[in-house]
């Protein structure tokens, strides 16, 4: 199972994919002339209330492949479907109405909030897109577990994991179909990542949205994950159910990932 | 005997009007050939407590207490003395590895540059102890990496080499904070192995920064944890970490994705 | 700000603060802007550059009321020394010194932060703009800016006035045209990294155009940095000016002017005093600016900024 993903474990609805990756490339221009392909064909699709992990580590292309879903990216080949809408890398103009719908989570929470707005501001922003006006500024806080009155500070107030739960907010604001993480957990303390990543989940499957949640920590995508694709430089080597990755890895790669992760259990074991 | 014996020791900074403490009567032994993990969050004075040791406390810090190495008294010790100590006997290993080298020396340069100042050897013969340090620390061709510059190593090589640069001078004590969260799960493994070796081959006494219990779970020896400043629990990995008598290290290793803990 | 925060080395540990399992928000109690910008002049230099300029701004208002006599009659003895009935001395044609040093503060000053002015908007605009949409749009404009840095400011400054023929009004004109690239510079670079922030970026995602990307998320980030360099701008506009009047490029005699009266004291190297208090007025009026944006530069420089606002244990 190599290369390209799998068709066979499409998610259960039998209606089209919310998002659809078909044979998608990324390729940057390097400094000395050459080419680097980021992402290679890749394949793979995201049904309606459903997480997806997606691991690797570093350079291994995950961070390209969602900016390439936003749309912040162009790609070398190879078409993403969102809502059967395609979607056109973002230049200086406004973003499609009809591609709105896919938000991110940053992974660098001190970058990702304006230093200089109120909070409420960029809430409100946010707030602004979605039709259904599901939620309020309040209610929005509430929802990442923040008091109210948040709402008129700056975000240099707020720790890393606070500004992280207000990047979640913002994001969930918009009204999201698909909630793109890009590594939202890695800056985080190991006891707030958990919580965080549970967080994110059980808003956006609340709200009617699927996520996908990028990380390099297997171990938190189990908690959260339904399926779990695995990358290696630029390819996706392995997809599965979260269980099914997890207790029965095929590709090497995947067996490695897991093998690394270090046991809790005191036993003094380093692993690999 | 204890390598280092830290009692009651706290810092606290003033600025204005405020003062805030940053550790209150923090007491743990560090023992040759065993690696003590300090756990807490972020905030928690894990960190502060490395550098205390250091003598690379904030400027304006006020230290009481004893950090008692060897015989000698570190805390009030002057700048000058500290000094002395500070890269030959007393090492440090950084987080992130890529931040931690001059981007426009050579490896070789920047590994040495310490023992030829402390130990006042010739740079051939400093170059020489640097590649079979580089080698004990599995560096890649060592012999060619001492001329190349630290941009063109991955993270895991990188932090290899700081570790080299860290046992030059042959430390007794060997202070890593955080050494493997900027590194990959599948490069982690490799550090936390040559950590664990280093520690016992050398007899060096291993201050180990985290706050990753996994990291703690595979190589400590004993577990500190801190919270705010305060130590509330010491002891043995294995009790710690299996059967946490204090609420705050329970929460922490129960937060952590169930999966990670083997019940 | 009142919080403490130890100099410790900027370590990339994550999150701050012992928030990890309760999660109460860090209270500062306070917000940036309003604290900081009175603040920034509470500094002993910025506190004497705001007093020195407080004092030259009530000298302008105030100038007819407080000029002893009519700065363009010839009334009195020529060249006569400081004290006595003038107490600055007279020029060459029999003029009161000091009734021309302080009507001319009326035309200096306002002149000089009208240019300042208009040369930090049009800069920043430009510099925004060039910033912002990059390729074309950005070679074009910054060529164009490199053009005009190319030259030293006073020489073209010199050649465009002398151009448009002497007078403030040229005079300005030929000022504002030398000095807009210095804000287009400062305010592209801002922009060119505020643009691939994060939060610019999702910003974007949210829809936004990039006018009001530019406005709303990006602005409120570039503008502290602009109002130094303006600040400390002020004091080289009125060199400039100065320097153009001296050269009988800016204001048109009989009016007071401060270079203009250096430029004439030249010539009369025995009567020392016909330059030299002209030549002092310049000096504390730019060193007051100097003083000021010095100080606003580092409360409002994003590094000290950050330092006071972060909340590392």
């Amino acid at each position: 199972m190599t290369t390209t993903t799998t068709t066979e474990d499409i998610p259960r609805e039998s209606a089209a994919p919310l998002l659809e990756l078909d044979n998608v490339s990324c390729e940057y221009k390097l400094n000395g002339g050459g080419r680097f392909r980021a992402v290679s064909n890749v394949s793979l699709q995201l049904g309606h209330s459903e997480v997806l992990g997606l691991v690797g580590e570093s350079g291994c292309g995950k961070s390209t492949l969602a900016k390439l879903i936003c749309g912040l990216e162009k790609t070398a080949g190879g078409t993403i479907t969102f809502e059967s809408h395609p979607v056109k890398p973002l230049g200086l103009g406004r973003r499609p109405k009809n591609l709105l719908g896919v938000q991110m989570v940053f992974q660098n929470p001190y970058a990702s909030l304006n230093p200089r707005r109120r909070i409420r501001d960029q809430l409100t922003d946010a707030l602004a897109l979605d039709p259904e006006h599901t939620w309020t500024v309040e209610s929005l806080l509430e929802a990442v577990d923040l008091p109210v009155d948040a709402a008129d500070r700056f975000s240099h107030s707020f720790s890393g994991g606070q500004r992280q739960r207000i990047a979640i907010a913002r994001a969930l604001a918009a009204g999201p179909k698909v909630l793109v993480g890009d590594e939202p957990i890695a800056s985080l303390d190991a006891f707030l990542q958990a919580r965080i990543a549970r967080m994110m989940r059980d808003l956006a499957i609340d709200s009617g949205a699927s996520m996908i949640f990028i990380s390099h920590d297997l171990s938190v995508v189990r908690e959260i994950a339904d399926r779990v694709a695995v990358m290696e430089a630029g390819n996706i080597v392995e997809v599965g159910s979260t269980e099914q990755i997890w207790n029965d890895p095929q590709h090497p790669y995947t067996k490695k990932l897991l093998a690394a992760i270090p046991k809790v259990d005191g036993k003094g074991i380093i692993p690999g | 005997m204890s390598m280092i014996s830290i009692r009651d020791l706290s810092l606290s900074v003033t600025t204005g009007k405020d003062e805030k403490h940053i550790l209150r009567n923090v007491s743990f032994d560090l023992e040759a050939g065993k690696i003590t993990g300090v756990a807490g969050a972020s905030g928690s004075g894990k960190t502060q407590t490395g550098l205390a040791i250091m003598g690379l406390s904030p400027a304006g810090a006020q230290l009481s207490g004893s950090i008692d190495f060897d015989g000698t008294e570190l805390v009030g010790m002057p700048a000058k003395v500290h000094n002395r100590l500070r890269g030959v006997q007393l090492s440090m290993v950084f987080q992130d590895p890529a931040s931690a080298f001059h981007p426009m020396l050579t490896v070789g340069d920047q590994i040495t540059d310490h023992l030829r100042h402390h130990k006042k050897v010739s740079k051939k013969e400093a170059l020489e102890r640097a590649v079979n340090i580089l080698e004990r620390t599995r560096v890649p061709h060592p012999e060619e990496a001492i001329g190349k510059y630290p941009h063109q190593f991955s993270g895991g090589q990188l932090q290899r080499i700081a570790f080299a640069s860290a046992i030059i001078c042959d430390p007794k004590v060997l202070i890593a904070d955080e050494p493997t969260t900027a590194l990959d799960v599948t490069v982690q493994a490799g550090i936390l192995r040559l950590l664990r070796e280093l520690c016992d081959d050398l007899k060096l006494a291993v201050l180990l920064v985290t706050h990753d219990f996994g990291v703690l779970s595979s190589v400590a020896d004993t577990i500190v944890v801190m919270q705010n400043g305060v130590v509330v629990e010491t002891g043995d990995r294995e009790p710690v970490i299996t059967a946490p008598k204090h609420e705050y290290t329970r929460s922490l290793i129960e937060s952590l994705p169930g999966a990670e803990v083997s019940r | 700000m009142s919080i403490s925060s130890p100099k410790q080395p900027p370590t990339n540990s994550p999150d701050t603060d012992a928030e990890v399992l309760e999660g109460n928000p860090v209270d500062l109690g306070v917000k940036r802007w309003r604290v900081r910008f009175p603040k920034a002049l509470r500094t002993p230099l910025g506190f004497v550059g705001a007093v020195i300029l407080a004092i030259w701004l009530i000298v302008a208002i105030f100038a007819p009321l407080i000029a002893p006599f009519n700065p363009l009659a010839q009334d009195f003895t020529r060249l006569a020394p400081p004290g006595g009935e003038n107490l600055l001395g007279t020029d060459t044609l029999g003029r009161d010194v000091l009734s021309r040093l302080v009507v001319s503060a009326r035309t200096t000053l306002p002149a000089a932060i009208f240019v300042v002015i208009c040369s930090s908007v049009l800069g920043s605009v430009l510099g925004a703009i060039a910033g912002y949409f990059g390729r074309a749009v950005d070679e074009v404009i910054m060529r164009i800016a490199d053009l005009v840095f190319a030259f030293p400011t006073i020489i073209l400054a010199m050649v465009i006035a002398a151009a448009l023929g002497p007078g403030l009004k040229n005079a300005i004109i030929a000022i504002l045209l030398v000095s807009w690239p210095s804000y287009a510079r400062v305010t592209r670079s801002l922009v060119m990294t505020a643009r691939n922030s994060e939060y610019v970026v999702a910003g974007r995602l949210l829809g936004f155009s990039a006018g009001k990307s530019l406005l709303r998320e990006i602005s409120p980030n570039v503008l502290s940095p602009v109002v130094v360099l303006a600040t400390l701008d002020v004091g080289s506009a009125i060199l400039t000016m100065a320097g153009l009047s001296f050269l009988s490029l800016g204001v048109v005699p009989p009016t007071p002017d401060w270079g203009a009266m250096i430029s004439e004291g030249v010539s009369q190297f025995a009567s020392w005093w016909i330059a030299f208090f002209p030549g002092l007025c310049i000096l504390t009026i730019v060193m007051a600016f100097n003083f000021i944006g010095d100080s606003l530069r580092d409360s409002l420089d994003p590094h000290t900024a950050q330092e006071v606002g972060e909340t590392t244990s």
